[in-house]
């Protein structure tokens, strides 16, 4: 969150259009950049005040107004961030009223700022279903969207991965924050010839980090926000289960300490094919594991899935990273080399491709999303020439 | 292939040990970040900490018709913003990104919670 606000303060006065060449003589073409309205906000629990920032920072410096609602399960950060901006715009020495605006309420709320001819701009965070039902709404009044919706992300695990970084980076990204990131890392396609030394090591980790209070300095994996998260998990254990696949962890803990909360234990699932489980989003810590022999196998598997968030390679060997990165390579939004998926830095674009939603936030040049385009011609001559040599003479 | 993850522990669960229910420390925290207790009291908007599953807060929420004024409201706040020069905007985020610094643990902290 301070991140963004560094980046965005600094972004205030680079807020810049082109000067294009003009085919015509003493006339000079360029483009200037708007604000554009107000932005709706709608974020989702995982991230429950980072997301506003990311958005909110951008779309003030903008020149924007801000109408956020936040996820109804995590209401209580949005209103102390509420308060942290307002006693921010008084030391500015006072904003427009309501510039930027928080609204506490349901889905129905949410739907309103869709259905609002007053904003041209919604960006939305959260389950791709939330963007199947946002999207066409915001088409039929041809108002922008910025989608950020569910990932399948990935990494390829190749012979001459450095394993020991691997598999750092592999558990931070598979059970970091419960799995519960747009980011987390859910499928790991493996290498034949180096399965059985990465995977036993890694089953060792799954089966050793701490679950439990995450103010404690040792939990690596706090819980899952709520029932309806662990009954998905569980449920995907079990279609997984089904196709054959072998399970390590997934069980509930502490439901004796804490009956109302939801801990369980990250689940590291081997599964011989790309079975439907395996492509669809399950919000919870589960590393479905597949092998491969042959590195097109293993990026065709790696673009099968109907997600396009974040991806990695982990790899010693140029031609197969530089593949990973090039047009026929990852077709995801984030594209890593020996770095986990997840725990994106702010100076870049941030979003991805198909059921991700396309949208794209935060860093690089993410702004111009938030902001009017205008082309201007000017002519500083006496005569008047039209484009593409027009001839238009009334005598 | 040495792991460096994770530490090695025997207690492999970390129980919550409250030194007060999460519902105070919230309060505190709330409290400590300038929030009145009538913004997340009384109200229909149940908030529970996935800690615990314990209920912490009852949020009065927003009626369709107020939140249809909001927007309103948002829109002529526009209209007055976008005459500030852009450099003169960021700096209100420049403030916004300092006051979070010294927010941070308390914002943090609720987070967490």
């Amino acid at each position: 969150m301070i991140d963004i606000c560094t980046f965005a303060a600094g972004l205030s006065r680079q807020l810049a259009g082109l000067t294009v060449p003009s085919e015509r003589a003493k006339h000079r073409m360029m483009e200037t950049w708007h604000p554009l309205g107000v932005v709706g906000v709608i974020s989702a629990f995982n991230f429950p005040v980072a997301v506003w920032s990311w958005n909110a920072a951008l779309a003030l410096v903008c020149g924007n107004a801000v109408v956020w609602k936040p996820s109804e399960k995590t209401p209580l950060t949005a209103l102390a961030n509420q308060a942290i901006f307002e006693r921010v715009a008084k030391k500015f020495g006072g904003i427009p009223k309501g510039l930027a605006t928080l609204l506490i309420g349901d889905a129905s709320i949410g739907q309103l700022l869709v259905d609002s001819p007053l904003i041209p701009l919604v960006s939305a965070t959260g389950s791709t279903a939330m963007g199947r039902a946002v999207a066409p709404k915001l088409a039929a009044r041809f108002a922008r969207a910025i989608l950020e919706l569910g990932g399948n992300n990935a990494a390829i695990v190749t012979p001459t991965a450095d394993l020991d970084l691997t598999l750092r980076a592999v558990a931070f990204s598979a059970m970091g924050t419960a799995g519960q990131r747009c980011t987390t890392l859910r499928r790991l396609i493996v290498h034949d010839s180096i399965y059985d030394q990465l995977i036993p090591q890694l089953k060792k980790v799954y089966g050793s980090v701490v679950v439990g209070d995450p103010s404690e300095p040792t939990t690596l994996v706090g819980p899952l926000i709520d029932e309806r998260s662990f009954n998905a998990m569980q449920k995907a254990l079990a279609d997984a289960r089904t196709s054959g696949a072998t399970i390590t962890g997934g069980d509930r803990v502490l439901s004796k300490e804490n009956p109302e909360a939801f801990y369980v234990r990250p689940a590291l699932v081997e599964i011989s094919t790309q079975t439907d489980v395996v492509k669809r989003e399950t919000f919870a810590p589960i590393l479905y594991v597949l092998r491969y022999k042959d590195f097109a196998d293993a990026l065709a598997l790696h673009n099968d899935v109907p997600q396009g968030l974040s991806s990695s390679i982990f790899t010693m060997n140029l031609r197969e990273a530089e593949q990973f990165l090039s047009a026929t390579g990852s077709d995801c939004g984030i594209a890593n080399v020996n770095i986990g998926t997840s725990g994106a830095e702010i100076g870049g674009a941030f979003g991805g491709e198909k059921e991700t939603g396309g949208g794209r936030e935060s860093g690089s040049d993410a702004w111009k999303a938030y902001m009017r385009r205008a082309t201007n011609t000017i002519n500083y001559g006496t005569d008047l020439p039209l484009a593409q040599g027009v001839s238009f003479d009334i005598g | 292939m040495p792991a460096r993850l994770p530490p090695t522990t025997p207690n492999l669960y970390a129980s919550h040990k409250p030194t007060m229910t999460i519902k105070h420390e919230v309060e505190a925290l709330l409290t400590q970040l300038g929030v009145p207790a009538t913004a997340y009291t009384n109200g229909n908007l149940t908030a529970r900490s996935p800690l615990t599953g314990e209920v912490i807060a009852q949020l009065p929420t927003i009626t369709a018709a107020d939140a249809t004024k909001a927007i309103a409201q948002a829109h002529a706040a526009f209209l007055e913003w976008r005459t500030v020069p852009a450099p003169k905007r960021g700096e209100l985020i420049r403030l916004l990104g300092e006051e979070l610094r010294t927010q941070i643990e308390p914002l943090g902290r609720l987070v967490t919670i």
